[in-house]
């Protein structure tokens, strides 16, 4: 009675409404406290960016699709456009677009080829070299915001949801009993 | 009404403001209550319908967050390591070795119904002994009420908001039941509860202030798991669906809003004679008979140290030197596992069992002060994928995504909070390197710990671990003030007392040096109780505090 009845459409909507907005601060804001929290320096190349470049592009894409990886219930990470989301995201944040940078640059001067070119194991083991090494650079600072962010964009889709105990949002149903 | 001349003037709409405004009005009063923040529209502001709607916080509106800062917190005490704070998927949440803000710190909220409508809506009588730790223990202080001159006050907050509740409550003995029965137990409570009988403990549910049925044309409560972001549906008993809907459907109420206060004028015998606020940029004043200020353990010292003026040279209602001092935190400790056997745990009311075994202020060997242990899971956000990714799930992969499936629904938490004791170095104070944009100092607030609240931090951990160790869970995350300062229970700033010199307010909530100045909100409390939820403590003194201005009026 007191809401409209939930559809795919109504995440669109709220993309585009002001709604967003307060999302974008509220993510940023975390964002902000990783940088507080983290003295990194980054380097004068990264600095002043501006729209990413294809090279960039393949490489989120590729770093949050070995994050998020597509199985046999669900989509990846791209499937549901979470890299997008990040770009869009780093147009708010120079601190963000300069991390961004800063993290595909890693990724593709490991001495090989580009981090997308490597094959998925590969991949994974640079991933997971990432999320041990020190809080203090570059390589887990990355990790750490762009994992955090992309678990919120990704989970924040039904599409997502297969498998879990979830089909729906809180409101307007709400969960009646008996919960076993 | 006639605006320009209300009976009573009070200043903020929350938990205090809203009762004393209600009562008032109830006596055929009239009242103008000056809001600094504006007005929430359940159904248009919280998101909870939509997908994405862990993403959203209680929402932020146009000044609904008081400027307010917090002073460096200090070192963390090393003796106490074992209490840091980590998660799963993070590690150590605190790595500089000094205790530091969580979030904006002090979590509140300034607008129509204030604090409450972000409040779980935990509805909790203090224990009486707490309202004795002078005399009874030889800490802290007494309060200057008895728990028998509130009783009945309690009985009619609880009866208007619709508190849902079991009536056996202890020590906290009842004249009669609460107005509705107690909600179900989630499958998070019901593990707490066995886990609690097998140590132990005895779990009950909580008292809340949730509707169990339909009440006051509200519908019952549906159990989506997410009150502190907003109720859209409005069973949960926050001040603007509560006090302030039927105060204004007297007629008699006027709610100025986007208005705060600036400053206050007084006459030569010491009364108020006229508060001035900013409205719509530009400054007015209105006098009243009597002002009432409810603006929060926070915001109203600042506003009282603010006005310092010839006769009131330390500030307003500040010739005890007590104004901003006293100042009493929320003590929190919070644990959290992954339970394989459970299900469902995002399903059902916060907060929905108590554990009151250890909340007198003697019940912790060789600490004064209790606290009270409750079911947390959806209280701390346990309520959708994204909190379990981001807290409970760790690493990246497929692997990442089969736990999610494995642990999702099965987050099992103990959530405690305990008595806070006031120190010399815990305060209110103004901050003044700048002004803000009203032209005030903002308050800043000044937090330390003791050692009695270090070692029942330590009591709280040891007996939350201890629930979900036998309760089989897998440790996936602790929060705890020790190395956090994050305050939604706030008291002490303002302490009511029978001395003058020792105190700010009488038992009446008014002013020992402006007749004609009352407070109603928590920073009159002389002890924040062994973790009981402030609101309805708050709006029982308020109801009382009214009662008295009618009583003045008429005499």
């Amino acid at each position: 009675m007191l809401h409209a009845k939930y559809n795919d459409e109504h995440l669109n909507i709220s993309l585009r409404n002001k709604s967003f907005n307060q999302q974008r601060r509220q993510i940023l804001q975390s964002v902000g406290v990783f940088f507080a929290a983290h003295s990194v320096s980054l380097s004068a190349e990264v600095l002043n960016q501006g729209a990413p470049t294809n090279s960039e592009k393949t490489t989120l894409a590729a770093f949050v699709d070995v994050l998020i990886p597509k199985d046999r219930f669900t989509g990846s990470a791209t499937d549901l456009q979470v890299d997008a989301q990040l770009w869009s995201l780093a147009e708010s944040s120079e601190k963000l677009r300069q991390l961004l940078a800063a993290g595909c640059e890693w990724l593709n001067q490991t001495g090989g080829p580009p981090f997308s070119e490597l094959k998925y194991k590969q991949q994974y083991k640079l991933v997971a070299w990432m999320a041990e090494s020190d809080w203090e650079n570059v390589p887990r600072l990355f990790y750490e915001i762009v994992r955090s962010s992309a678990m919120r964009f990704y989970f924040a889709q039904p599409a997502a949801w297969e498998g879990l105990a979830i089909d729906r949002p809180p409101q307007p149903l709400g969960y009646s009993p008996p919960w076993h | 009404m006639a605006l320009a001349n209300p009976d009573v003037i009070i200043i903020g709409a929350g938990a205090g403001g809203a009762a004393t405004a209600w009562r008032l009005v109830s006596k055929g009063l009239n009242v103008l209550i000056l809001e600094a923040g504006g007005r929430f529209d359940p159904q248009a502001d919280y998101k909870l319908d939509q997908p994405d709607w862990e993403r959203h916080a209680f929402p932020e509106k146009k000044n609904s967050q008081g400027a307010v800062s917090i002073a460096e917190l200090g070192p963390l005490n090393s003796d106490y390591v074992d209490l840091a704070s980590w998660s799963q998927t993070r590690g150590k949440l605190a790595r500089e070795g000094k205790r530091k803000p969580s979030g904006p710190g002090y979590w509140h909220v300034q607008g129509v119904g204030g604090s409450t409508l972000h409040y779980v809506g935990e509805a909790h009588r203090l224990n009486p002994a707490s309202m004795r730790l002078q005399t009874e223990f030889g800490v802290g202080y007494d309060w200057p009420v008895e728990y028998a001159e509130l009783e009945p006050y309690y009985l009619e907050v609880e009866k208007l908001i619709g508190v849902a509740g079991p009536t056996e409550q202890g020590e906290r003995w009842r004249s009669a039941p609460f107005p509705l029965p107690a909600h179900p137990l989630s499958t998070s409570a019901q593990a707490l509860v066995q886990a609690g009988q097998q140590l132990g403990m005895q779990w009950q549910a909580n008292s809340r202030a949730a509707l169990s049925q339909p009440y006051d044309n509200r519908p019952p409560c549906n159990y989506c798991g997410n009150c502190s972001k907003g109720c859209p549906i409005s069973d949960k008993g926050s001040a603007d669906v509560t006090f302030i809907r039927h105060a204004e459907a007297s007629g008699r109420l006027t709610i100025k809003t986007h208005c705060p206060v600036v400053g206050f004028e007084l006459s030569d015998n010491g009364d108020i004679t006229a508060v001035s606020f900013i409205e719509q940029g530009q400054k007015q004043r209105l006098s009243a008979t009597s002002v009432v200020l409810a603006a929060g353990a926070i915001q109203t010292p600042a506003l009282l140290l603010n006005a310092s003026q010839p006769g009131a040279k330390e500030g307003l209602a500040n010739g005890s030197g007590q104004v901003g001092k006293n100042f009493m935190e929320t003590l929190v400790w919070n644990s959290t596992g992954i339970v394989s056997d459970l299900s469902n745990t995002h399903m059902g009311l916060p907060a929905d069992a108590i554990c009151w075994d250890f909340n007198r202020p003697d019940a912790i060997e060789g600490v004064v002060g209790g606290c009270r242990l409750t079911s947390a899971t959806r209280e701390i956000g346990f309520t959708g994928p994204i909190a379990y990714a981001s807290r409970a799930v760790g690493g990246f992969g497929r692997k990442m995504k089969q736990q999610m499936r494995q642990s999702f629904g099965k987050a099992l938490s103990v959530g405690a909070i305990g008595e806070f004791l006031p120190n010399p170095d815990s305060y209110v104070d103004l901050d003044r390197s700048q002004k803000n944009s009203l032209g005030l100092y903002s308050p800043q607030i000044h937090s330390s710990l003791g050692e009695q609240e270090l070692r029942r931090l330590r009591f709280m951990a040891e007996k939350s671990r201890a629930l979900l160790k036998q309760a089989g869970a897998e440790l996936v995350e602790e929060f705890t003030t020790y190395d956090h300062f994050s305050a939604t229970h706030v008291f002490g700033t303002c302490r009511m007392g029978t001395d003058p010199l020792k105190s700010v307010v009488n038992a009446y909530g008014q002013s020992h040096d402006h007749a004609n100045l009352f407070i109603t909100d928590a920073s009159v409390f002389p002890s924040t109780g062994g973790g009981e939820a402030p609101s309805l403590t708050i709006q029982a003194l308020a109801l009382r505090t009214a009662d008295y201005i009618v009583s003045l009026k008429t005499t």
